[in-house]
């Protein structure tokens, strides 16, 4: 499969980058691992005219621990993110998210953080080659005027946001910077997400995803991911989970939950806050409720973009919530591996 | 689209070339260069077949831009052997009959090497998971498994 | 027996230090002076009538030198049989599939043959599609083919005995229907092919092949050129699993593109294009209906079969028949009937698969453990009972001479410790067998036998010529090893030339299990003739009579004097001395019966041998997600004799990979209309590593009189006994019989929450929904 061509450039510093994207606009694309890029550009999906490299962009390679919590540069790779010691011992959350992702082989030693971030949305009708679409109606996130994932047909785009990173760093709050040439902007990772399928992310044409920061891990608090798929490894996510855990005296004081890969862009559970709060944590029955009110919340957007069935998608949000839920509970309590360093 | 220049080091060879920016590292090393080990048997990241080592870490050879090694070391499977005598890995391979069509063998080799290198202790679930982005249809990987873990342990022997 | 220097020893192949170190070459690793590239234009319909080709503004495309359409092939169909011939390749005027071949073009680079190809205007009339097999046998469905009534591509009956006899007679009858998608191949390598032509019209060409033999008649037909032009090169194959059996479009594509512009052409195939367009295995509806005795014992059987072939016939009355030979030679039945039907669709053509027939061979041991139940008869008793037995006949007249069906069924059952387990398991964990029997061979008439011929040089080395082809099994090493034992000289001092059709002679080709058994069995002929002409010389020199010679290890020895000898080289300069020179052939021809035909008459000896086959697996079921772990199997193959334990137990562990790990559990394609969402890898999903479980193999040696060494096919029936053994634990931890496969975990988590559904009465609704939505109890 060949690449459309395309101009390159790899500029040696972030300024000189922004530069670049400043200038192309939207015939522009940021290449760091190229995992999900390229492909997309072989399919004919996407076709830039320039390509700017983050390859000699050094200062967006690094990973370190600050007093506030993790920096992490967009262009760190998964591998890094995964050798990174701290990670290992205080967000046990990300590190799973970061491990399932992909493969080895695959993702971990070129995909970056920031370009699982930043992956488009996909969609078994639309991420197909060339050929596959040629003989059927261009869909919407294709700029036609139909959804074949959606029943009886939408005006808008039913793609599914994919990131496995997403939904973890959400739940704990992440933040990410996004800068331009003239501007540099913080803001909360979810506000990354439009939930618009055609176009899921917020970024202008010459924005640049280039940090997430992550919050410190407090006492009490527990993190977990989780992933469904038909194989342990290479495989995007039927459903997943992030959920950040915060507890004090047993009890749930602040709690997060977000669904991957069944919506529009990664999913927020807006009741489990009021349903866990001041709970004991781990309590069964009201993760069980929570994981319920995931279930109704998310059926409402799964739509048929994977070949895995709707149905069993949607009953899959319950179980994969009430599973990432437990999980980060038992760590708040238990504080195995978490807070030790405190 | 013009040319851009590549100075890349590959199996020990320096290479001064010039490249389209849309040529994969695969392409270069499989069509320009006569490296035909590293297989294309999907061209979107998936089989691994065309798996090299990039200054010692496995990387998709098809999902790499030529000019993103640039100032890289690359080894691929006809670098593993060393002045004929082959890698403890390839030798293993052979004797633990981890081979059969050989379409998947030399992605399996770089990442199995590429695992070798970085993580010298790596257990069966470690060599598992290393290598569970390489799709074989012939042997069910026991016996690819088997032949990494054998060289592993013979490291351990050493220390 | 033991007696052996290389038969019988694990030994690594002779193709592997090549493969190891990146240099054995594949179809698209090749490159030739003046080579093109060359690319294929597809139907994007399921079903259309072809109007007009307009190639004017795709000629003008720079770099492009050639493009053929259906104008340039000689309008004849082409079928496996006469009465199947029902395929034009590159079709003038009909296309019957999303992804059939309508034009190509070579050009300087892959670029330009692709700006061509989008510049090539295809006028067509879209016709009415059909894509379900039942739907097709329907009066109002286009009819594909104007000779083949109500879409019936092949009905295959036969009807052996009184089955309704039978089962009045019976103490316990039933009747269910088993169904599956479509699987496929997926081999590593992608379909590739080089063509190029010499100034004397010889067509050279190499592609990943099952038989060269079997591609070259066809190209032969299709191009209009003799036999001795056609010259198809051995080159390293990345797999076949039943899919590389047969020609291939784009054979016939890229030797005519070559033809027309005088230059090489090479067409590497995606991994989208080997999934839609070369072959898919078939999807079933299979219906049993069996009456067995109070003990078990099958009495009768009627089976209904009906196939969807897709659009062409390719392998079609043998794909029909394979599934019910191998439920007949594993196990026995007074009566049976079977009606087996393949249909036309307006889908990929299908062929014949590893894990052929998954839904009827899952059918068959699914229904023994559900009648076992009825009668209160546990799993591996039911199949004893009705288990094959050497010296038997199948109900269709073949002779079973070797057969250790019962053994491969007793050691699977005591390694698995299947009685600790069977019944005692914790809720959600299953335990599962199945048994199965394959081919070693299907009849191939005046295609069915080998020739080799050796040659010996002055120094002693040996050369090999012979038909057969390595798919990636390990038949190069097979050969090696059989010349080498036979002559005695030492691996190393054999050269092969093999699969190429131009020097080799005939021969049955990989796809039907006889590479040892007939291939190597003629190279096991011709070593001996070579042997007894060095033996005549040697018994000369040494005073002694041929028959108390032996060679071994380079030397011709007194069998009971290993001292007394003389090197083989030797020999063969004394030889070469009398003006004489040291070769000789070899063949073998299955003793067959001739007049068997498969749809015509479906009776007498059907192949020389049978292979028969056990798992054991071992699951856990997950009973929120409906995921399944596997946590052992254990397989147990009649091998007749094994040749090389190590490449055995790698047939093995492949086998159990493909037919249980992925045939059963995740393994289907998934359909819009006519069009496959999921041809790549990333969708389609073939096992990784990190999900197989552990694997005992159990090699067990009947050794056939007829096989060489007592050798016969080997792992296919663990193939098939994988996919029953898997789908069997699974129905065991979850308590409910699975009937449509893959067992992807959403079917078996409905399953479970039905059974849930049911065994929970009288509920508050409500209460029940909301707790089912959630988890499924434990059962």
């Amino acid at each position: 499969m060949r690449l459309p061509p395309f101009a390159y450039d790899r500029p040696r510093d972030l300024y000189e980058a922004l530069e670049l994207l400043n200038s192309y606009g939207k015939d522009c694309k940021v290449l760091a691992g190229g995992t999900d890029l390229l492909v997309r550009m072989k399919q004919g999906l996407v076709a830039p005219t320039h390509l700017v490299s983050l390859k000699a962009l050094s200062e967006l390679a690094e990973i370190k621990e600050t007093g506030d919590g993790l920096q992490i540069g967009a262009a760190v790779k998964l591998s890094d993110i995964l050798a990174y010691q701290p990670v290992q011992d205080h967000w046990p959350g990300l590190f799973e998210a970061v491990k399932a992702i992909g493969a080895p082989s695959i993702q971990h030693f070129s995909g970056t953080i920031g370009g699982n971030l930043c992956q488009d949305n996909r969609c078994q009708f639309y991420d197909q080659s060339k050929f596959f679409r040629a003989a059927r109606q261009t869909c919407n996130k294709a700029g036609g005027s139909t959804c074949f994932a959606w029943k009886g047909g939408s005006d808008k785009c039913h793609s599914a946001c994919q990131s496995d990173s997403a939904p973890i760093l959400i739940a704990m709050d992440a933040k990410v910077v996004i800068k331009s040439k003239n501007e540099t902007r913080t803001m909360p990772l979810e506000e990354l997400y439009s939930s618009v399928g055609e176009r899921p992310l917020t970024l202008a044409d010459n924005e640049m995803l280039t940090e997430i920061l992550v919050p410190a891990p407090t006492p009490g608090a527990g993190t977990a991911f989780e992933k469904l798929a038909y194989r342990s490894s290479i495989d995007y996510a039927m459903v997943s989970a992030g959920a950040f855990v915060q507890t004090e005296g047993g009890r749930t004081t602040r709690v997060r939950l977000v669904i991957g890969a069944v919506a529009r862009g990664p999913l927020s559970i807006a009741t489990v806050e009021k349903t866990l709060k001041n709970r004991p944590a781990g309590d069964q029955q009201a993760i069980n409720e929570v994981a319920i009110d995931a279930m109704n919340t998310a059926a409402a957007f799964i739509a048929n973009n994977m070949t895995q069935p709707v149905e069993y998608r949607t009953k899959m949000v319950s179980v994969i919530a009430k599973r990432a839920l437990t999980r980060a509970a038992e760590r708040a309590i238990s504080q195995k591996g978490f807070l030790e360093a405190k | 689209m013009n040319k851009q220049p590549l100075e890349i080091s590959i199996n020990g060879d320096c290479y001064s070339l010039a490249v389209e920016p849309n040529r994969t590292l695969l392409e270069l090393l499989r069509e320009d260069l006569d490296l035909t080990g590293a297989k294309e048997g999907c061209g979107e990241g998936v089989c691994g077949g065309c798996t090299v080592l990039m200054d010692g870490k496995p990387v998709r050879s098809c999902l790499t831009l030529a000019l993103e090694a640039s100032g890289t070391h690359i080894t691929t499977v006809e670098g593993l052997a060393q002045k004929g005598e082959l890698d403890p890995l390839q030798q293993s391979f052979i004797e633990h009959g981890a081979v059969q069509c050989g379409f998947c063998t030399s992605g399996m080799l770089m990442a199995a090497k590429g695992l070798a290198l970085n993580n010298p202790h790596a257990g069966n679930k470690e060599i598992r998971n290393a290598i569970s982005g390489h799709i074989c249809r012939c042997t069910g990987y026991t016996k690819i498994i088997e032949a990494v873990e054998a060289v592993v342990d013979r490291s351990l022997e050493k220390r | 027996m033991s007696n052996y220097a290389f038969i019988g020893k694990s030994m690594p192949r002779v193709d592997s230090r090549a493969k190891v170190t990146g240099e054995a070459l594949f179809t698209a690793d090749l490159r030739l002076p003046k080579m093109l590239t060359g690319k294929i234009l597809r139907s994007p319909y399921p079903h259309a009538r072809i109007l007009n080709i307009d190639i004017s503004e795709a000629l003008r495309v720079p770099g492009v030198k050639a493009i053929v359409t259906g104008r340039d092939v000689i309008q004849r169909k082409w079928g496996v049989f006469g009465y199947t011939q029902d395929q034009q390749f590159l079709p003038a005027d009909r296309v019957r599939f999303i992804g059939e071949e309508v034009a190509a073009v070579a050009a300087v680079d892959e670029d330009s043959a692709q700006r061509a190809i989008d510049c090539i205007r295809v006028d067509y009339e879209i016709l009415e599609a059909v894509f379900d097999a039942m739907e097709s046998l329907a009066p109002t469905a286009p009819l594909l083919h104007d000779n083949f009534p109500h879409n019936i591509n092949v009905h295959v009956p036969i009807n052996v005995g009184d089955v309704e006899k039978g089962f009045a007679e019976s103490y316990y009858v039933r009747e269910d229907t088993f169904t599956a998608s479509e699987d496929s191949y997926f081999q590593g390598e992608p379909y590739a092919v080089v063509a190029r032509f010499d100034t004397d019209n010889n067509l050279e060409i190499w592609m990943p092949n099952a038989g060269p033999h079997m591609k070259a008649k066809p190209l032969s037909n299709a191009l209009g050129i003799p036999l001795n032009k056609i010259r198809v090169r051995k080159i390293t194959i990345g797999g076949a699993f039943g899919g590389r059996s047969e020609i291939a479009p784009a054979d016939l594509i890229c030797a005519l593109l070559a033809r027309k512009i005088g230059r090489p052409v090479k067409i590497v195939y995606t991994r989208e294009e080997n999934s839609i367009a070369t072959r898919q295995g078939h999807a079933l509806i299979t219906t049993i209906k069996t009456g067995v005795r109070q003990d078990g014992r099958v009495i009768a059987r009627d089976v209904t079969c009906y196939m969807d072939g897709g659009a062409y016939s390719s392998t079609g009355p043998i794909a029909v028949s394979v599934p019910f030979l191998c439920m007949e030679q594993a196990y026995k039945m007074e009566h049976v009937r079977y009606n087996g039907y393949r249909i036309y669709t307006n889908k990929p053509p299908r062929g014949m698969i590893r894990i052929h027939g998954r839904a009827f061979a899952c059918g068959v041991d699914t229904q023994l453990d559900m009648i076992g139940e009825h009668l209160g008869i546990d799993p591996v008793t039911m199949r004893l009972v009705n288990a094959r037995e050497p010296g038997e006949f199948t109900n269709t007249k073949s002779h079973v001479a070797s057969c250790a069906m019962k053994e491969t069924i007793t050691k699977a059952a005591e390694k698995s410790g299947w009685n600790d387990k069977w019944g005692k398991l914790p809720p959600l964990r299953g335990i599962g067998i199945g048994c199965n029997s394959v081919q070693t061979g299907f009849p191939m008439g005046i295609r069915g036998g080998s020739q080799a011929i050796i040659k010996l040089n002055e120094d002693g080395g040996a050369t090999v010529i012979s038909g057969v082809v390595d798919n990636g099994q390990g038949n190069d090493n097979m050969l090696v090893q059989i010349a080498a034992e036979e002559l005695g000289i030492r691996t190393e001092d054999v050269q092969l030339v093999t699969a190429d059709t131009e020097v080799t002679p005939s021969d049955p080709g990989a796809y039907s299990q006889v590479s040892t058994f007939i291939g190597g069995h003629a190279v096991k002929n011709a070593a001996e003739n070579v042997r007894r002409q060095l033996f005549e010389i040697a018994a000369k020199t040494l005073n002694v009579k041929v028959d108390d010679l032996k060679a071994r290890d380079r030397m011709i020895y007194v069998k009971d004097s290993p001292d007394t000898g003389i090197p083989l080289k030797k020999v063969v300069r004394m030889i070469l001395a009398q003006g004489k020179s040291v070769s000789g052939q070899g063949d073998y021809w299955p003793k067959v019966d001739p007049k068997r035909e498969w749809v015509k008459n479906p009776f007498g000896q059907m192949c020389g041998a049978f292979s028969f086959g056990t798992t054991v697996a071992e699951v856990e079921v997950d009973p929120e997600t409906g995921k399944v772990t596997v946590l052992e199997v254990t397989a147990a193959q009649d091998v007749g004799f094994a040749l090389n334990p190590l490449v055995l137990e790698g047939q093995f562990q492949g086998s159990i990979a493909m037919g249980g790990q992925g045939g059963i559990l995740t393994e289907g394609h998934v359909w819009d209309g006519g069009s496959v969402l999921n041809p790549t890898q990333l969708e389609y999903k073939v096992p990784l590593a990190c999900d197989m479980p552990k694997i005992n193999t159990i090699i067990i040696e009947s050794n056939d009189p007829e096989g060489p060494y007592g050798t016969k096919e080997s792992g296919m029936s663990i193939a098939m006994s994988a996919a029953q053994a898997y789908a069997a634990a699974v129905s065991n931890a979850i308590g409910v019989y699975m009937t449509d496969f893959p067992l992807t975990p959403d079917k078996i988590l409905e399953a479970l929450q039905n059974k849930v559904e049911s065994e929970t009465p009288n509920q508050n609704e409500d209460v029940m929904e909301k707790a089912l939505e959630l988890i499924v109890p434990a059962v």
